[in-house]
């Protein structure tokens, strides 16, 4: 198999989507974030809080849906414990998100041992299957790759143009984007920086926690551990790479989802004989140009990681 | 408060039984064995040597204890705390930690260690094993090879270490022996834990024809499940996870070293041993799982081959070649 015909599959543009939503979900969640002048490092503890939470509660209740919700519910949780430490503690974002980054993904753990036990089996439930859309999935070639997904997949795709819009159409994302920008200015007019910062930790917690859950609610039906493994820290880079843009994110996290589709495919190709190491970097490294080469001119939020204090001249 | 003389005596009988209590747990002391482990029991090499401990805990009366995802800085700690208790043997892998274990050991000569290792043993309490399961690995490849209709089977892959390439290179020889044109397809995922990347690698060899694949690594047998593939688990019995997609696993079951271990400690003669030697289809370290429920897919031939194979490894007619260069897809 050439390097052409795993391009040429469809199979493997349906591979690249699958591994871009979580990316893409978990990246929209630190836009909202940054964008209103939070770098949530936390987004890795977050994403694993939702993907625990989202598999217990499918687990015990049965029903996917709501664990959907427990994650979403969740990850708001820890959002609003973030905010409560860099946005009314006024704490250093950078080493507050670190903690509670590490807070919770020892909390998990230790919720995991002494909910499930240990086994040889891990406990599992039976994730969501992909539904096709009527109509739309029978157009050739685009049919099959975009409309056969999971439904939360459908859900990241509205996603995006849904928060463009609420960004850079409505009253409230003027807001949240001015306060990113200059939060004294957003006070002088009457906004109040610290609840649109708290809402918007909210917010990008819930969005952190359903990109855990969709990990293990769809791409995979059981908790283990190592289910995250770094994408957090993925979409840290993704969102500059995205320019904090929503329609430019979800290019940034297809590019990584796609790339990394088509090592896994080159790998077992065996068209080209290199170490497999190379091949996991090449997402990595392909990101690391594009940012480069794409960046120059974007300028991330300019009051990101600057506290505010509202008796502070 | 008037105190009635039933009172009082009510008082004795708790206090002769709380004085004698200790006494009954010094009568029914066991021999102490500690398990340590840098990664969560759900990674297959320390699910299998912790089964093998409660199940060896059970049966020799031991008290068996054990601490798992302890970070490299924290392991001297936990060691030395269990060595200054007095504990006798002390069971876990050492692969990330040699200089740590080997400078505690040093320091309490009265614990026998047993290790997962890849350094060997140290004079005069530190014995090791390595983990190996290359020999049954050679028998699950012959079981890819003959359910293969396709013929090209596939490895989904954690991190490539030497051991790892070990167990592919058997895995493939088999394969090649029990057909000669067979196609191995492997895939490095990067990560011992990975669940879902896995099973992306898994879907990729689905898509290029891949019909039976070696799940060295979680997330692969959920793969096989949904595009139809069959599968051969690693290390532990993994039939249970999908009984209708593993056909048989490539096991390693650390329980003859360990008993051994624990004998040598009860009889006073814990010696630094290389129980490497013991990791083999002789000893019944390695051997394949049942097929259980997919008994019947499995042809007859096929079955008779891999039984006769095993038979000729146990009694020593045949060598499989331990080869630790890298296994890449062919």
């Amino acid at each position: 198999m050439s390097m052409l015909d795993i391009i040429l599959d469809i199979g493997f543009f349906a591979a690249a989507i699958r591994l871009a939503v979580p990316l893409l979900l978990g990246t929209l969640s630190e836009l909202v974030a940054e964008r209103s002048g939070v770098l949530n490092l936390g987004i890795e503890g977050m994403m694993l809080a939702g993907a625990l939470a989202g598999f217990a509660t499918a687990h015990v209740t049965g029903s996917l849906w709501l664990g959907v919700l427990a994650a979403l519910i969740l990850g708001a949780l820890i959002g609003l414990l973030m905010a409560l430490l860099v946005v009314i503690l006024r704490l250093d974002q950078t080493v507050a998100g670190l903690g509670v980054t590490m807070a919770t993904t020892g909390l998990v753990f230790f919720s995991y041992r002494l909910g499930f036990g240990e086994s040889a089996t891990p406990p599992a439930i039976t994730p969501f299957s992909t539904i096709p859309l009527p109509l739309l999935s029978d157009i050739p070639y685009i049919g099959p790759v975009l409309f056969n997904q999971y439904a939360l997949t459908y859900i990241t795709y509205l996603l995006v143009p849904a928060l463009a819009f609420f960004l850079f159409r409505t009253p409230a994302g003027l807001a949240l984007r001015t306060v990113g920008e200059n939060p004294k200015a957003a006070a002088g007019v009457g906004i109040d920086p610290i609840k649109v910062r708290i809402l918007a930790l909210m917010a990008a917690g819930a969005l952190a926690g359903l990109a855990g859950a969709y990990l293990n609610l769809a791409a995979f039906g059981s908790f283990t551990f190592g289910i995250i493994s770094g994408r957090g820290w993925i979409c840290l880079a993704l969102v500059v790479l995205g320019r904090w843009k929503p329609f430019a994110c979800a290019g940034a996290a297809l590019l990584f989802g796609a790339v990394d589709a088509f090592q896994l495919r080159l790998q077992t190709s065996g068209s080209v004989d290199l170490p497999y190491q190379l091949f996991l970097a090449l997402p990595y490294v392909a990101t690391l140009i594009v940012v480069i080469v794409n960046t120059r001119f974007a300028a991330a939020p300019a009051a990101l990681m600057e506290p505010y204090d509202p008796e502070k001249r | 408060m008037h105190k009635t003389r039933r009172d009082v005596l009510k008082l004795a009988a708790f206090g002769t039984v709380a004085a004698a209590v200790p006494f009954g747990a010094a009568r029914a002391a066991s021999v102490r064995i500690r398990g340590i482990f840098e990664t969560p029991m759900e990674e297959p090499f320390v699910t299998q040597l912790h089964l093998a401990m409660t199940r060896l805990a059970k049966e020799a009366d031991l008290d068996y204890k054990y601490s798992e995802s302890v970070k490299a800085a924290d392991f001297s700690r936990v060691l030395r705390q269990w060595c200054e208790e007095g504990v006798e043997l002390i069971v876990g892998d050492a692969y990330g930690t040699e200089q740590i274990c080997r400078r505690v050991a040093r320091n309490y000569g009265k614990t026998a260690f047993t290790m997962g290792s890849a350094m060997g043993p140290t004079e005069p309490n530190f014995a090791t094993f390595y983990g190996q399961n290359y020999e049954a690995a050679y028998l699950g490849g012959m079981l890819a090879a003959g359910l293969s209709k396709s013929g090209k089977i596939g490895v989904v892959a954690g991190i490539a270490v030497p051991t790892t390439y070990g167990l592919l290179n058997a895995y493939r020889a088999g394969a090649k022996e029990m057909k000669a044109d067979i196609q191995l397809k492997a895939a490095y995922i990067g990560s011992m834990f990975d669940p879902p990347k896995a099973k992306e690698a898994t879907i990729a060899m689905a898509d290029q024809g891949v019909d039976v694949v070696f799940a060295e690594r979680i997330g692969v047998i959920e793969a096989a499940a949904e595009r139809q593939m069959l599968a051969i688990g690693n290390m532990t019995d993994q039939s249970a996870i999908n009984p209708k997609v593993v056909v048989s696993s490539v096991i390693w079951d650390p329980y003859p070293v360990l008993k051994e271990a624990v004998d040598a400690v009860k009889g006073g003669k814990f010696a630094a041993t290389d129980y490497s030697k013991l990791e083999n289809i002789a000893h019944r370290v390695n051997y394949l799982a049942d097929y259980a429920a997919l008994a019947d897919k499995v042809p007859a031939e096929v079955k008779a081959a891999i039984e006769a194979k095993s038979n000729d490894i146990a009694a020593g007619k045949f060598a499989v070649t331990y080869e630790e260069s890298e296994t890449k897809t062919d």
